[in-house]
């Protein structure tokens, strides 16, 4: 059904640069695990450390309890799909595909009629089919990141391990094969990790997820619990798009009212909100956090909470994303595309506080209300 | 003038001064073969003869052992140094370059290595290396002129192939060790076939660089190993050169390579090219 | 700074490949114009023909009135900008965004203003002495949109820019860039194949497709009121649904179905547009968009405007959630909101709610709808 692969403190090293450092996480079995991070994050790294590609300099994986360190990558026997789809170019598709299974190490396992029935199985379901005769050079990006899948779904293995298969693919495609991947994910049951840097197919496909940045993991949960519950400043910004809207502040006490006071903004807050952030934090200095999709224009100046002009309005068919400067801080927003905005024109914003979260500047921790 | 008349014209410049490059590089070998098929008399002659009846005299002369020009032995002799110096070369360097390419063996800076023993005079190693081959019997030998080949043929050959497999994505290995092949096994399905191109390059080079060679061939030999090369050099004579012959033999050394050349010439292109386009 | 005329122009490379085909195109002083395309539409070898690196093999090409044809590259006056901002890494950021300036010769003074304006509005004013190679991506990418656009020629063109730039990146500049060309006021022509970046900058957007112009209108225009099949499946992420199907026009409405009545809906009303009288009972292609649609409960299957979906596919989003079906067998993605949990292999009731459905002839594609108080 598949396997529970962990790893312990796994840090890796190139020269002087960190790639990864500490690594903990423990993926299920039969799960959909996702590391979502920029480039440079050390997602590749983190993969390439469980296929035993490369070797860390500290720490430990484990699969089922036990340390496969000492095995090479042939031996723990996991399936890859690689960024660049690793094709082999001077074979055809059909032989790409059968390349797995016609190893010196398995060459006893299936007999050549078995191999040619397997991989025109797996080109149907994948679709590629009709193109078992062509070259790797004469096929578009998505054929060849399929290729890339089935290369890897042939095998009867228990990991899947997939760097950012579908980066390099148009939009349409891509939405189609987020689909196809995690519906042949469920039908095989087998553990599988991804590495991209798209929340959105984190948040689509994934069952849990970590974050990774500068080769530390941030955070694990579910994609909806890293949305709704981050529990950091970089968690936060990780998802959603356009990200998160960061103002940094201060609590101001003037005349029996708390303000947070930042940059081209002062809001007033009730007395619960100041107490619970004086109580959770040593000074003053902090980070609100307000998702695009929670700011919302005000007509009414009274009830703003914010006020800035208008930067740059960019329509999008049905939505458009209004960037207006508060200060020196360029916030974003959905808006309807109906309404007009001229460049350097005041607007007022509102959001409602219970939407947004605190974190600590200096820590960059959320501070739970 | 518009654009396209403006291509038309600065084309035919550039093929005109092709050609009148071709010309000159192609001028002494020209000659010489008008030399080997032009009687004994016009060739000596002051001022230069371009009419003549031509003859093969020359070239039977050759053939006929005349001045002891073994043309059989000499031919068999470039032949199997040359395809040896090659062969061996292509099977101890492709393993080395792919070490070297994949592994920094011999560190960083392997191509300065070999480039700065390339600009030493080859000339200057001729005493030692004649000592050397006469304290180990190697002199008018065969194996020893493929020796001496070996060593200019295996670091030329390492450092072309080695940078035809840097240009290949590490990627490509990385997928076959996870498809369960050693690195051996890689290096032989994956990295050769992909550098089939190369390969083919560096062995017509390292065919005619052997086949051409003078100097080691000329000093090393006598009588057993002596190539094609060294044999036309005994036209030299301290009576005079004997133009005639000399241009002969020449002729008949240059053809094989020719051969090799243009047969070789798709895969030279496309080998040493084939890095620079992604 | 002038206006952009392209006439009946057309380019065949080697006699046989038709890049462009009979283009016709009227840009104004000014303008942002986006070339939108998938890769081959011909979007590249027409700015190559404006720029003047590519003949033009048929038709002209006019800057205001004057024909520019026959004119070298480097007489017309334009700037480009390609993917790769080639920025001189030891020179400040001061002498790369005056660079075009400096090289041909205007005086200092001028220079100077040029400079600290543009540098101004994508705030550089704190790196102008800094040396490029000290700075980082963003800021590179600033400084080398300000050199872009420091040289107010006739026009600016722009081959898909920052198409290789990471998104976040991408992102931003795609913000700095429309901002200073509205600020500027520069005739721009911008090549893409990304919908989204031509929407949100451009003033009009020029589609084509194999070598053809498809529609050439206002992003507004483009999404609300597409000319034919192509514009409508190209603009808009995610792209609109396509039921291909027959057309009856009742008494109280318009009745979409297909064949075998698993797609049979009844819809009234359309943003003011109609929809042309002699495709009654025709065969057509019905549009809607994803967002348009509504999960209602199996008990309230019944009604005019819902029709059933067979999902297979379930993505679950931030702020809401696609689902895959298939509406008589034909793939369609509609939108549904976040805590909506929708099961693969269920049938699921929609509503289309649509208020501006597209309605298409099937055989040529073209959108049969014409405006109320039609022109």
């Amino acid at each position: 059904m598949g396997i529970t692969i962990s790893a312990i403190d796994l840090t890796k090293k190139f020269k002087e640069t960190v790639a990864v450092q500490n690594l903990n996480f423990s993926v299920k079995e039969g799960e959909l695990f996702a590391f979502l991070g920029p480039p440079g994050a050390g997602k590749t790294t983190t993969l390439n450390l469980l296929a035993g590609i490369l070797l860390p300099d500290e720490g430990d994986i484990k699969v089922g309890g036990k340390s496969i360190l000492e095995l090479k990558p042939q031996e723990r026997d996991f399936a890859m799909v690689f960024e660049s789809y690793a094709l082999y170019p001077h074979l055809t598709v059909e032989q790409n595909i059968a390349f797995p299974l016609m190893s010196p190490m398995r060459s006893n396992q299936y007999s050549k009629g078995e191999i040619k029935e397997k991989v025109l199985n797996t080109a149907k379901m994948l679709g590629i089919d009709e193109l078992l005769t062509r070259y790797p050079k004469e096929l578009s990006g998505g054929q060849k990141q399929r290729v890339g899948v089935g290369r890897a779904l042939i095998r009867d293995t228990e990991l899947y391990l997939l760097d950012e298969p579908i980066a390099h693919l148009d939009a349409k495609l891509r939405h189609h094969m987020r689909g196809e991947l995690k519906r042949l994910q469920k039908k095989s049951g087998r553990t599988t990790i991804l590495a991209t840097p798209d929340y959105n197919e984190v948040v689509a496909m994934a069952d849990r997820a970590a974050i990774l940045n500068n080769g530390e993991i941030q955070q694990i949960g579910t994609p909806l619990d890293l949305f709704n519950r981050p529990k950091n400043i970089i968690t936060a910004a990780s998802i959603g798009d356009p990200p998160i809207n960061l103002f940094d502040f201060k609590l101001k006490t003037k005349d029996a009212k708390t303000n947070l006071v930042g940059d081209g903004f002062s809001i007033v807050v009730n007395e619960k909100l100041s107490y619970s952030l004086k109580r959770n934090s040593n000074d003053d200095s902090f980070v609100l956090g307000v998702r695009p999709g929670k700011i919302e224009v005000e007509n009414d100046k009274n009830r703003a909470l914010l006020s800035g002009e208008v930067y740059i309005f960019e329509p999008l068919g049905a939505q458009g994303i209004l960037t207006v400067k508060i200060g020196e801080k360029l916030v974003k927003l959905r808006t309807d595309t109906n309404d007009r905005y001229e460049i350097g024109k005041n607007v007022y914003l509102s959001f409602k506080l219970n939407d947004s979260t605190v974190f600590h500047k200096e820590t960059g921790e959320a501070i739970l209300m | 003038m518009s654009l396209q008349a403006e291509k038309k014209k600065r084309n035919w410049i550039i093929f005109i001064v092709l050609l009148l490059g071709i010309i000159v590089i192609n001028f002494p070998i020209i000659w010489i073969f008008f030399t080997s098929i032009k009687p004994k008399e016009f060739i000596e002659s002051t001022t230069p003869v371009w009419l003549f009846k031509p003859n093969f005299a020359h070239y039977a002369g050759l053939f006929s052992h005349e001045g002891e020009f073994n043309f059989f032995l000499y031919f068999s002799n470039s032949l199997i140094i040359s395809i040896s110096a090659t062969f061996l070369a292509m099977f101890i360097a492709y393993p080395a370059a792919y070490s070297i390419a994949r592994y920094r063996t011999l560190g960083d800076n392997y191509s300065f290595f070999v480039l700065s023993i390339r600009m030493i005079p080859p000339i200057i190693f001729i005493i030692p290396i004649s000592i050397l081959f006469a304290l180990y019997r190697l002199t008018d030998t065969r194996i020893g002129i493929i020796l001496i080949y070996l060593t200019f043929n295996i670091p030329f050959a390492c450092w072309i192939i080695k940078s035809f497999i840097e240009d290949i994505p590490e990627d490509l290995e990385r997928a076959a060790y996870m498809d369960g092949y050693s690195h051996l096994q890689v290096m032989t399905k994956i990295i050769f076939p992909l550098t089939k191109s190369a390969v083919a390059a560096v062995a017509i080079i390292c065919f005619i660089f052997s086949w051409n060679e003078f100097l080691f061939a000329l000093i090393l030999s006598f009588i057993k190993s002596v190539t094609l090369t060294a044999g036309a050099a005994q036209f030299v004579t301290g009576y005079g050169i004997r133009w005639g012959m000399i241009s002969a033999a020449t002729v008949i050394a240059i053809i094989p390579t020719i051969i090799v050349g243009l047969i070789g010439q798709r895969f030279l292109v496309r080998g040493l090219t084939m890095g620079a386009v992604k | 700074m002038s206006s952009i005329k392209l006439k009946d122009i057309w380019k065949i490379y080697g006699h046989e490949v038709e890049a462009v085909r009979n283009l016709q195109l009227d840009i104004k002083n000014g303008e942002f114009v986006s070339l939108l395309g998938p890769s081959g539409c011909g979007k590249s070898s027409t700015l190559r023909m404006i720029a003047g690196l590519e003949e033009i093999t048929k038709g002209n090409l006019y800057f205001d009135d004057t024909r520019m044809n026959d004119i070298e590259p480097g007489d017309r006056n334009l700037s480009m900008v390609f993917e790769n901002y080639a920025l001189f890494p030891h020179m400040t950021a001061y002498d790369n965004i005056a660079f075009p300036l400096t090289v041909r010769k205007f005086n200092r003074i001028e220079i100077d203003k040029r400079v600290k304006e543009i540098s101004n509005l994508l705030d550089l004013d704190d790196l102008l002495n800094v040396l490029v190679v000290s700075c980082g991506g963003g800021e590179k990418q600033r400084i080398g949109i300000a050199r872009a656009f420091i040289r107010k020629g006739e026009a600016l063109l722009m081959d898909e820019p920052i198409s290789h730039l990471d998104y976040e990146l991408r992102m931003r500049t795609r913000g700095e860039l429309a901002r200073l060309q509205r600020l500027m006021e520069i005739t721009t022509i911008y090549v893409t194949h990304d919908q989204a970046e031509a929407l949100a900058m451009s003033d009009r957007i020029a589609v084509l497709n194999f070598g053809e112009l498809q529609q050439f209108g206002t992003p507004e225009e483009l999404y609300d009121s597409p000319e034919n099949l192509f514009v409508a499946g190209f603009i808009g992420e995610p792209p609109m649904n396509f039921i291909p199907c027959t057309y009856v026009r009742q008494s109280d409405g318009h009745r979409f179905y297909t064949e075998n009545m698993g797609f049979d809906i009844k819809l009234n009303g359309n943003k003011g547009k109609l929809i042309d009288e002699k495709y009654n009972g025709r065969n057509v292609v019905f549009g809607f968009r994803p967002h348009e649609v509504e999960i209602v409960s199996e008990a309230n299957r019944d009604g005019n405007t819902i029709t059933k979906a067979a999902v297979f596919n379930f993505e679950p989003g931030c702020e809401h959630s696609y689902v895959l079906a298939k509406i008589c067998d034909i793939d369609v993605l509609f939108e549904c909101p976040q805590n909506v949990r929708v099961y693969e292999n269920k049938t699921v009731y929609i509503d289309i709610i649509s208020k501006n459905f597209h309605v298409f002839d099937r055989e040529s594609g073209k959108s049969i709808l014409t405006r109320q108080n039609s022109s």
